[in-house]
């Protein structure tokens, strides 16, 4: 009998950071003219052992897989280059001194060939915001082998 | 007389740690050098590797395949958090604190 093939998904995410020393977030909000994802505030406790490195404001413009359809990856992209070409005139006047601005492009991928193509609007809308392209690439590919458990070790060792 | 780098330079080439006089330094010593190295390691191959220690990492806290997968999300998050750069990578002893920080949550 043929195995059922399982579709390997890939993620992608699409963020705009804004990082660095940051004035108060509603400043930025209010110069920025969005309201962010989220915000994280240098020297905030983020978990039991960390603590945030720099200010982070960050809107999320897109994220989705590569099983979509077009049509819906076309709308995001769309959404992304809008949201973006808005923000172009705010994000130009940020002091660089103080700050960084990118597209954050974040992709996990179960699949050990493929990538990913950005429309000509969208690079153009990050190129009017003075915004650099960071890309993270992770590959999880499905050979994971899971730990033995202790009872199985116990087990085998009789 | 020989001193503690010498020491842990010969127990690191020698692939063990003979004659090791504290193996708790040994071990900060041979994380910091698998640190250094990893932070230097760019180009064709690092996401391969980075894969393997990400997979490396989730099967020393015992994680099974879907917190594995859980895992990998949770490290693109942090990194896109901290202000990373994309090829700005964790080193092994910083997946190992976020491998328990996951698992905690």
């Amino acid at each position: 009998m043929q195995k059922r093939q399982v579709n390997k998904v890939s993620k992608i995410t699409i963020t705009l950071r804004v990082w660095g020393n940051l004035p108060p977030s509603e400043k930025s909000n209010h110069s920025l003219g969005i309201m962010p994802t989220e915000v994280l505030r240098r020297g905030e406790r983020v978990s039991k052992k960390r603590v945030q490195p720099v200010d982070m404001w960050r809107f999320e413009l897109a994220k989705f897989e590569s099983d979509s359809t077009k049509e819906e990856i076309d709308n995001q992209m769309q959404y992304a280059v809008v949201t973006l070409m808005k923000m172009a005139s705010a994000l130009e006047r940020l002091d660089r001194t103080n700050c960084n601005a990118d597209l954050y492009i974040s992709t996990i991928r179960e699949e050990d060939q493929g990538g990913f193509s950005l429309p000509a609007e969208l690079v153009a809308a990050a190129a009017s915001g003075k915004l650099s392209i960071e890309t993270s690439i992770l590959v999880m590919l499905d050979d994971y082998e899971e730990p033995e458990q202790e009872s199985e070790l116990l087990i085998n060792t009789h | 007389m020989k001193d503690v780098q010498q020491i842990v330079t010969e127990a690191i080439e020698d692939g063990n740690q003979a004659n090791f006089p504290n193996l708790e330094d040994f071990e900060e010593e041979l994380n910091k050098r698998r640190d250094e190295k990893q932070r230097l390691r760019r180009g064709r191959g690092a996401n391969r590797k980075d894969r393997e220690l990400v997979d490396a990492v989730a099967r020393e806290k015992g994680m099974n395949k879907t917190q594995r997968q859980q895992f990998g999300d949770y490290i693109e998050k942090i990194k896109r958090q901290e202000g990373r750069g994309g090829a700005d990578n964790f080193t092994r002893n910083e997946l190992l604190d976020l491998a328990e920080e996951f698992l905690s949550i």
